[in-house]
């Protein structure tokens, strides 16, 4: 299903046109006419910027006019005037995610050894600025440009003469690079995130061969040439802290690999670091493909690393949403190609406090698969799993966890509607509706908050607008028991139900059909349905352990 | 010389039968902004340095061809 490309707002004090030509494919562009006129556009509440309504802003500031300001007075004016400018654009933008970034200001360099400079503390200045808009607002999110430029070297990224013909002060590779950051930036806001990365182990988490060369014989030291593969873990680590999860997926007998998981001392990756491991002599697509069952996750929520390019061939035969990407032939740069993995595909705009327990939530989402195989039928599997469920009214610090599910569930979602937060914020603030969510927990643990419904009430009718759920915790009778409350809540008045589809929302094409509402209408598969609360009686969920609802 | 045309029309995104080495500067596709995109990406694929005080002579593409031929 071709989606309508998101509208980007790009201000700057430099030409950005070349910029936007890069992105254009995926992205349409509002600039504003005029150079440098980025503060007369934040300032003015009537200006283009607002009036396009734009999906995300990005604010790119370039430091090569520095060059020509006389002096440290000068910048702080100018420093000040940005700080103005983005305080009013932050102040009327609270809904678009807002990308602001570091700046690298390129200050004369014509100075004696004794000289004052201004560079490193207006740079720091404007990043303290930013960073504390960043931690303010939960739209604001920074592209550290800054580093960036540090990463390609100035004489690369720069260009004198473009600067020249154009007030445009990129290179080509500073185009490049600067259109890539905006990319990713705006990729994390629109697309969805790699969830789980799954990991070979010969050559790839340490060097050399398990089984040939024992525990004693690989590869892989705190310093020297076995940190190259002590640092690819350290980073996968540093993903893992901020809620991607590893599995292993490897050729090798368990025995030998998990002595070196359990045993060696340099071992950054532990047992408990991973949601699971498939050592086994097994086809490699054959083992990611149980990974996404026993997991619940989908074949696009993979990334498959692996040194050996006839197992990435298979698995990209077999599992072509599954990323799997090239390593880098020298293994020096092991780290940094973790680097680009995070950026690409990864990197979230903000990690919550859900994310830090994902490792742990998908061990026992497959602890309980293993429980449902071995039960006859699922109210022996719910009782088994002793079900607990807590429905209210949503609360204020739960608004970014809401809005996180809208933007991100695509499988178990009826209508599939993205809201921003500053949406939901203003549908709950109307008496009229009601935003729900529901946690559920069970012996092997809490799932958090997984489900989210919107309620548009009128005084004969409840429309179901939104009604999405965590695909964690699918196949566990949890929306029955929702609607099941939700209906008994409704005093008589007609629940309304409504399907729109998806390429993804499959699993959901027949739940009003379950939960007993009766089709009204069918076009082209975009359904209507109703259920009638007047004399609702209540089902008694007699598997589950616990069952709160607070209307 | 069809290098540089086809060179150019894809940078130009047109196809090739739509420029000649007679196609003019601030004709069609090749605004200001073309200019730089053509200087930027001569620049790297020939390995020359084009001077920006040149390019006031450039009128067509056969001037801009004059940067890069052998």
């Amino acid at each position: 299903m071709a989606e309508t490309k998101k509208k980007v707002a790009l201000l700057s004090n430099v030409t950005v046109d070349l910029i936007a030509a890069k992105l254009r494919q995926k992205y349409e562009f509002y600039l504003p006419e005029g150079f440098d006129t980025w503060v007369q556009e934040a300032i003015n509440p009537s200006s283009g910027l607002y009036s396009s309504e734009p999906d995300a802003v990005v604010v790119l500031l370039d430091g090569t006019e520095a060059r020509s300001w006389k002096g440290r007075e000068d910048a702080v004016e100018r420093i000040e005037l940005w700080e103005q400018a983005l305080s009013a654009l932050i102040g009327r933008n609270s809904a678009s995610p807002l990308f602001l970034t570091t700046i690298e200001i390129r200050e004369n360099r014509i100075a004696s050894f004794s000289e004052r400079r201004y560079r490193i503390e207006l740079e720091d200045r404007w990043y303290q600025f930013i960073q504390s808009k960043a931690e303010e607002k939960n739209n604001v999110y920074i592209i550290d440009l800054a580093d960036t430029i540090a990463e390609t070297g100035r004489k690369q990224f720069y260009s004198n003469k473009m600067w020249y013909m154009s007030s445009m002060p990129y290179s080509r590779d500073g185009l490049n690079v600067v259109a890539r950051e905006i990319g990713r930036a705006l990729g994390a806001a629109f697309t969805s995130r790699k969830k789980i990365i799954a990991l070979d182990l010969d050559n790839t988490l340490w060097g050399g061969v398990i089984g040939e060369d024992g525990v004693e014989g690989i590869e892989l030291a705190d310093h020297k040439e076995g940190q190259r593969y002590y640092d690819f873990q350290r980073q996968l680590l540093e993903m893992k802290n901020r809620g991607i999860v590893l599995a292993v997926n490897s050729k090798n007998n368990p025995e030998d690999a998990e002595a070196a998981i359990q045993g060696h001392p340099s071992m950054l990756l532990r047992d408990d670091d991973f949601v699971c491991r498939k050592i086994n002599w097994e086809n490699k697509a054959a083992n990611l493909k149980a990974m996404e069952s026993e997991l619940n996750l989908t074949e696009g929520g993979f990334i498959f690393i692996d040194d050996n390019p006839v197992e990435r061939e298979t698995v990209k035969g077999e599992c072509p949403e599954a990323t799997v990407p090239d390593l880098p032939t020298d293994t020096a740069e092991l780290l940094t190609f973790a680097e680009d993995i995070w950026f690409d595909y990864c990197r979230p705009l903000r990690v919550l406090g859900e994310d830090l327990k994902k490792t742990e939530m998908y061990r026992s989402e497959a602890r309980r698969k293993q429980e449902m195989s071995e039960s006859l039928n699922i109210d022996d599997y719910i009782t088994k799993l002793e079900m607990k469920v807590d429905i209210h009214r949503m609360r204020p610090a739960e608004l970014e966890r809401v809005t996180q599910l809208c933007n991100k569930t695509n499988q178990f979602n009826v209508t599939t509607k993205r809201y921003t937060q500053s949406e939901i914020e203003a549908i709950a603030a109307d008496s009229n509706n009601a935003v729900y969510v529901a946690y559920s927990s069970d012996r092997y643990g809490d799932s958090g908050l997984i489900s989210v419904i919107i309620l548009l009430c009128s005084e004969n009718e409840v429309k179901i607008d939104t009604f999405l759920m965590s695909c964690r915790v699918m196949g566990r009778k949890l929306e029955n028991v929702i609607i099941n409350e939700l209906a008994a809540h409704c005093e008589g008045r007609m629940l309304l139900g409504e399907f729109i589809p998806t390429a993804k929302n499959l699993p959901v094409k027949e739940l009003y059909d379950r939960l007993g509402f009766s089709l009204v209408s069918d076009e082209g598969g975009h359904k209507t349905y109703e259920l009638s609360t007047l004399n609702y009686e209540k089902e008694q969920f007699e598997s589950y352990k616990e069952i709160k609802f607070e209307g | 010389m069809e290098k540089f045309l086809a060179f150019v029309a894809d940078i130009m995104k047109v196809d090739v039968s739509e420029i000649s080495m007679e196609t003019r500067y601030k004709d069609g596709k090749w605004d200001s902004l073309m200019m730089l995109t053509l200087v930027m990406e001569m620049e790297a694929e020939y390995g020359v340095s084009i001077p920006i005080e040149s390019l006031g002579n450039v009128k067509t593409l056969a001037d801009l061809y004059e940067f890069v031929k052998q």
